[in-house]
């Protein structure tokens, strides 16, 4: 008996047949390892959750999170009543699509025709290429951004001769202009870098199938369409899940290299807004935490409501 | 094998924690050892302090403040009693925050529990009376009256002044002021500056004079349409010159000419003049065929809350001002006085005369002007520093400033925008120098070493003879004994001589230190710390007269309603001055940053958005900061 249970594959998640203390013992090397890690989490992520509390204190810096006045959901009225909150709310929201909706799709489209490229010399010059933009620091990227759309930007003078008017372009506070700019910009970083993970599902895809529907006379787009996109259809699914969760989090870093009180209507986000109100002339910790609070918890609701959305459309693509 | 080879990994994986965290254990210790070892108790560590001050010095002159020769000449020449009365020299180390970061560095200082024994509060936007109740810092008081007998002097010598911070029921001595002994117009650190020999090269003399609050009617010019003119008298060396249009090797502070405004003075004093000069600088950017200038380079956004320019149509500033006739404090930024300041911007908008991109300077040093176009020569008229005054912008490698001479303007006085009330006012709320101001804190870091030699040296600072070593650096005797290498590598063997003046003792600085210019006067001297400001006046030798004329149109008027200049912010209560912080973040940095350069630019209308836009700022809460004011302003009066 005991020699065929042992020869018996076991699945680990099968709770009926391994308590914790088998698998602790089958496993405990790689629990173990597991210890270290689990203690950097411990640290650095859950243990400063307790500096929530600040969003229900009037902080002082000077009296810390112990000698704080505690003054319940204050600042959370205070933010919710004011407008400058609602309208980074706002551009959050909209950035975000933008980002989603325009900035999804060239990585896509991006590691297609990358797929197609039959040249491994030029295929790699031109990944390498397109990966470089990640590796440059955001604070030079913004920089160039501004130089090329300043008043005197090339960019700004190939715009000029196309008929639009000459200005700094980053001060323009007309929509959509600086969500276009954010939206470009953030695709031109991460073109390359975001395709590396569709083009390694492309590369997984069995040949055998392009083969035959190669012989059977598909076109190069009816291949695409009928035998690419469906096998990396679950990586899509996850990858937008992943975005739509984070992208409440993340539209913020390269804004707060580009804005300017001139464009707090346009360009004013929940990040800006939360690092303004703790670094500012004048910080206000306790706001500042409210609002942070407020954004993680909206993040946690995306996530899990983008996971439940992914999984309705395709069962794979959801992240857990 | 595959189970030795984990273990293996998982010790290894171990071992590489323990030596990480080993190693951030080592990379720490320096501060927290710094910390808890200074209150270990040898002599030495008892007199070893650590001092945070706002500013350091290029590295061009040294790295660290400890290597500022003052500080050097003190750390090695200069002993004081200890607490068993045993003279002794100080240790004192100090800290820099980085530029444009003082306000996050102190935040985390005080934080983190991190600060050092002293610290300058100028950037701090909190409480003193929080610091001191939580601990934090130390009640001055008593070791004032022991060991600070030259400090304790000027405070029995200027009652009026309060430097005290009321916590609870007491009034408590929590920091040490700066102190000025004599405070002159060279203490305003900037005002408005324009190219005058624009005015003598591409305008001509007005049709008629006409001063609004002296002539009745206007009166011919028998000049009228004739040119200016102007030359410089000295060379670079201060010799003699003759020619009118050399431009090369001249001293621009010998600049003469026969320039005079519609208002029949020599200098601008009406927006009107102002207006008329703005028109010769139009023709001066198009004669020359500069593009990308423009006549006036406004401080970002659009407005200065201190009141420069804003106080000219009435009075006050768009922030809180103090009402000295009325004796209480105000609000500016939605009076009719504000909203001709604004309607005067956008004329000037509309004419084409403001920089284009005033709104868009955000991260432009010093109030966001546009500096690299004015030291280009392409901007008439601009708020600068002394350093952009006489022929200070000329450069040989840029055109545009060749034979520049900038004079300085004073606040004009409006004649033109709004109703009688915004007329023909002189302006009173701006930046101004108080005869004290800034403060250092001493922290409970500094309680259990020897506070007696601290004390007594920074008390050193406010005597004759420390005072003089802080303002004006190392005379020749103390640099023959130092042999400063700072002094030594640009051939300054005394950075001062004394010079007799008029009956007066004055100071005559070294040939190098005349202008301040790349701070170089301020590296050779020990001004970074607080002490006794100007004990003697400054004799600027030939270009005396010059810089006395700008300076003086600086400040010929008086701030009456600049806040700073007040006591009244020491005595607010540590809440009210979280509010306050609250109320100016909402209102100024907000709201007005926005909304006020939309006004200027003509997005927004007077007629339609005005009452909008005051309605806005209500709702943002400035009353309640006004009557915490106000509270403060009746209980010092009431002392």
């Amino acid at each position: 008996m005991a020699k065929s249970s042992a020869a018996m594959p076991v699945n680990p998640h099968d709770k009926n047949r391994v308590t914790w203390k088998k698998d602790w013992a089958r496993n405990k090397t790689v629990y173990f390892v597991f210890i270290p890690v689990a203690i950097y989490i411990i640290i650095t992520h859950y243990l400063p959750m307790f500096g929530v509390v600040m969003a229900f204190q009037n902080f002082s810096l000077a009296k810390g999170v112990f000698g704080s006045r505690f003054v319940g959901f204050d600042n959370f009225v205070e933010l919710f009543t004011g407008d400058a909150f609602l309208n980074a709310f706002k551009n959050t929201a909209i950035m975000s699509a933008f980002t989603l909706v325009i900035g999804f799709l060239p990585g896509i489209v991006y590691a297609l025709m990358l797929s197609e490229v039959r040249n491994k010399k030029f295929k790699r010059t031109v990944q390498m290429i397109s990966y470089l933009p990640n590796f440059v620091a955001p604070v030079v990227v913004t920089n160039l951004v501004k130089l090329f759309l300043g008043n005197d930007g090339p960019l700004t003078a190939l715009l000029t001769t196309l008929g639009l008017p000459q200005q700094n372009w980053l001060a323009n506070a007309d929509p959509p202009v600086f969500w276009l700019i954010h939206t470009f910009m953030g695709i031109w970083q991460s073109l390359g870098f975001g395709s590396i993970m569709l083009m390694s599902a492309i590369a997984g895809i069995n040949g055998d199938l392009m083969e035959a529907a190669a012989i059977d006379g598909a076109t190069c787009m009816q291949r695409i369409m009928k035998i690419t996109i469906p096998c990396i259809a679950p990586i899509l699914g996850m990858s937008f899940v992943l975005n739509v969760a984070v992208s409440f989090r993340t539209i913020g870093g390269n804004v707060l290299l580009l804005y300017m009180p001139q464009t707090y209507s346009v360009a004013d986000c929940l990040y800006t807004y939360t690092h303004r109100m703790a670094f500012g002339s004048a910080p206000d910790m306790g706001l500042s935490a409210a609002s942070n609070l407020f954004q993680s918890v909206l993040g946690t609701v995306l996530l899990i409501g983008g996971n439940i959305l992914a999984g309705k459309i395709n069962s794979d693509a959801r992240l857990f | 094998m595959k189970r030795i080879l984990s273990w293996l990994l998982l010790l290894c994986l171990l071992a590489g924690m323990l030596a990480l965290t080993g190693c951030s254990k080592d990379d720490e210790k320096p501060q927290e050892a710094e910390q808890n070892e200074q209150t270990a108790g040898s002599p030495e560590e008892a007199r070893t302090f650590s001092y945070l001050l706002d500013k350091g010095e290029s590295t061009e002159y040294y790295l660290n403040y400890e290597d500022n020769p003052v500080m050097r000449y003190v750390a090695q020449y200069k002993t004081f009693e200890d607490a068993t009365g045993t003279s002794q020299s100080v240790k004192m180390s100090f800290q820099i925050p980085p530029s444009g970061k003082e306000l996050d560095n102190i935040n985390l200082l005080i934080s983190t529990q991190s600060y050092p024994d002293v610290m300058s509060m100028t950037y701090y936007g909190g409480s003193l009376a929080e610091l001191y109740e939580c601990g934090s810092i130390l009640d001055l008081g008593p070791y004032i009256d022991q060991y600070m007998p030259n400090y304790k002097a000027w405070l029995e010598k200027n009652p009026n002044v309060i430097t005290t911070t009321p916590v609870g029921d007491k009034n408590m001595q929590l920091s040490l002021v700066g102190i000025r002994a004599n405070v002159t117009p060279y203490d305003l650190f900037a005002g408005w500056c324009y190219r005058r020999d624009w005015i003598v090269r591409y305008g001509v003399q007005p049709d008629t004079f006409f001063d609004p609050m002296k002539d009745t009617e206007p009166r011919e010019n028998p000049r009228a349409g004739q040119q200016f003119t102007g030359c410089y008298t000295l060379d670079v060396n201060g010799n003699a010159i003759e020619s009118a249009v050399l431009e090369e090797n001249v001293n621009g502070d010998s600049w003469v000419d026969d320039v005079v405004f519609p208002s029949g003075h020599s200098d601008p004093i009406y927006i009107s003049d102002w207006e008329w000069m703005f028109g010769i600088f139009e023709k001066a950017l198009a004669d020359q065929g500069i593009t990308d200038g423009y006549v006036l380079s406004m401080y970002y956004p659009g407005f200065n809350q201190n009141g420069d320019l804003v106080s000219s149509f009435g009075g006050g500033c768009p922030w809180i001002y103090y009402d000295a006739e009325n004796q209480e404090a105000k609000f500016g930024g939605n009076t009719d006085n504000f909203k001709a300041y604004l309607q005067c911007m956008n004329a000037w908008w509309n004419k084409g005369w403001l920089d284009k991109q005033f709104a868009e300077r955000s991260g432009d040093m010093y109030y966001r002007i546009d500096d690299v176009a004015v030291r280009s020569g392409k901007v008439g008229f601009w708020q600068g520093s002394v350093s952009t005054l006489g022929s200070r912008i000329a450069n040989e490698s840029l055109p545009f400033t060749k034979g520049a001479v900038a004079y300085g303007a004073a606040n004009p006085i409006n004649d033109i925008y709004g109703g009688d009330e915004q007329k023909l006012k002189i302006p009173d709320t701006f930046y101004g120098a108080a005869n004290y101001g800034g403060g250092v804190v001493v922290t409970d870091k500094a309680k259990d070493k020897d506070l007696a030699i601290l004390f007594r040296w920074l008390d050193y600072f406010y005597s004759d003879e420390g005072a003089m070593l802080m303002n004006y650096g190392l005379n020749a005797q103390q640099q023959a004994q130092l042999q400063d290498p700072t002094y030594l590598k640009y051939g300054v063997d005394a950075a001062y001589t004394l010079v007799e003046k008029d009956g007066k003792q004055m100071v005559k600085f070294h040939d190098l230190l005349k202008v301040n210019d790349g701070n170089i006067r301020t590296a050779m001297n020990g001004s970074r710390v607080f002490g006794l400001s100007n004990p003697l006046e400054i004799d600027y030798g030939d270009t005396q007269t010059y810089i006395d004329h700008c300076i003086g149109q600086w400040s010929l008027y008086e701030p009456v309603g600049f806040m700073a200049l007040y006591p009244f912010n020491n005595q607010l209560p540590a809440e009210t001055v979280q509010s306050n912080n609250k109320v100016y973040s909402r209102v100024i940095n907000e709201y007005m940053y926005v909304q006020v350069p939309n006004f200027i630019k003509g997005k927004k209308n007077f007629e339609a958005d005005w009452d909008t836009y005051c309605k806005d700022l209500n709702k943002r809460g400035y009353q309640k900061t006004v009557d915490a004011m106000n509270e403060a302003i009746q209980k010092t009066l009431g002392n």
